[in-house]
């Protein structure tokens, strides 16, 4: 059986949401970046002048780390901060990822003073896996699904959504949490593995209500750090989980 | 992380829909929509041309930026001959002009070319461009009070004006 313990994590999505932010420039926010990290970001870069009828969401800037394993894009709604594996060997943990989004993150709020009042996280985890459908099927389908209707299944993928309060300090707010576990590949690679994407996230409607100053935004990932390694492996335990739960 | 846009999810826009509202924003001339991001459907073709727009940007900046980051880290302490790093102010504003100098150039197919950075006793900013057969200079006082402006000559031709984006762009024509 699959254990949390084999996967790695492939990318990490740090999100702000900005409804507000009517004064939005994208030359601005590139000053904005590179004059903290602008050693870390000496990639590429694009900036263009997006048209307000424009969705938010849509990047107006997008600046990248020499090696491509870091990217920040931006627009009006949304900033991104966004850590990706670029190799088999590129491994870090969940933790010293966010420790590299989240001041990107935190910088921008306190230089701009914009208004946040939606955050998110999306983790993706790969596991390479021989038969990935047979094995996340027998792992999360009883016997007799596994006889049918599950038998021959090419791809199988599960997807559960939770909206729950966390308990965790200075956390006062319910969070979407989902999960998908699926089957595929990821380029350039080419074996067959299981993908975990994990995301977990304010709620929307909520959004007008809350108000994430830069402290804020770090007790928020520092929880949801917490959050979905606790989750990995209720999905995928070992051994020495239950042992130690015992 | 369905395909559809749920509310309770943190979605990303796929690479196809990514692209598309790039040259959106190029042109502002509406698109028809958006593709799906979902793997089982062929997804829309994406021109060359259209992928060459939406890649555009301004990548050929990334070396001028550097040069000033480079300055931005050195002490904040000055020296005999004065400061040792850019004034934030000067230092934004400089950036800022780039970026939209390179957008302004963008529309018209040309890129920055690469310059040569360096600072003023103060703390102000001088990128120039310098060629044999012209050369532009575009000065970024420490001070937010005082104008940035831009030099340019080409032979006999020799002026200096208060700098925009817009006059940024149109002088480094002259760099070949």
């Amino acid at each position: 059986m699959v254990t949390w313990k084999e996967f790695t994590i492939h990318s990490v999505q740090t999100v702000i949401f900005t409804p507000d932010h009517s004064a939005f420039v994208g030359s601005r926010v590139v000053a904005t970046i590179v004059r903290q990290f602008g050693d870390r970001f000496s990639g590429d870069m694009q900036v263009l002048p997006v048209p307000q009828d424009v969705p938010s969401e849509f990047p107006a800037v997008v600046l990248k780390s020499g090696d491509g394993s870091q990217e920040v894009n931006a627009g009006r709604g949304r900033f991104n901060c966004v850590w990706k594996a670029t190799g088999p060997e590129a491994s870090v943990t969940l933790r010293e990822a966010l420790d590299q989004c989240v001041p990107v993150l935190q910088h921008y709020v306190r230089e701009t003073n914009v208004g946040v009042g939606r955050l998110g996280l999306v983790v993706q985890r790969v596991c390479p896996n021989d038969n990935p459908a047979l094995t996340l099927i027998r792992r999360f389908c009883n016997e007799e699904s596994q006889k049918e209707p599950f038998d021959r299944s090419s791809t199988f993928e599960i997807h559960n959504h939770k909206e729950y309060a966390p308990v965790y300090e200075g956390v006062d707010y319910r969070i979407n949490s989902w999960v998908r576990c699926q089957c595929g590949s990821i380029e350039p690679e080419t074996a067959s593995l299981i993908r975990v994407t994990q995301d977990m996230n304010t709620l929307a409607a909520k959004s007008q209500e809350h108000q994430f100053d830069a402290d804020k935004i770090g007790v928020f990932f520092s929880m949801v750090c917490e959050e979905t390694e606790a989750i990995i492996k209720k999905y995928f335990p070992s051994e020495n989980d239950h042992a130690s739960n015992d | 992380m369905p395909a559809t846009i749920d509310e309770r999810t943190v979605r990303q826009p796929g690479k196809a829909e990514f692209q598309a509202w790039w040259r959106y924003a190029i042109t502002a001339i509406p698109d028809s929509g958006m593709a799906e991001d979902d793997p089982r459907a062929t997804p829309d073709e994406i021109s060359p041309e259209r992928r060459q727009l939406a890649d555009a940007g301004v990548l050929h900046l990334s070396p001028i930026v550097s040069q000033l980051v480079e300055l931005w880290n050195e002490p904040e302490e000055e020296d005999e001959y004065g400061r040792l790093r850019p004034t934030q102010g000067a230092f934004d504003r400089s950036v800022g002009l780039l970026v939209d100098a390179a957008i302004e150039a963008h529309y018209e197919q040309r890129a920055i070319p690469s310059g040569c950075v360096s600072i003023d006793s103060e703390g102000g900013v001088r990128i120039e461009w310098v060629r044999p057969a012209a050369s532009v200079h575009l000065v970024v006082p420490a001070s937010k009070d005082n104008e940035a402006y831009v030099y340019h000559e080409a032979g006999d031709d020799y002026a200096t004006e208060d700098v925009t984006p817009e006059g940024l762009a149109y002088w480094l024509r002259l760099i070949k």
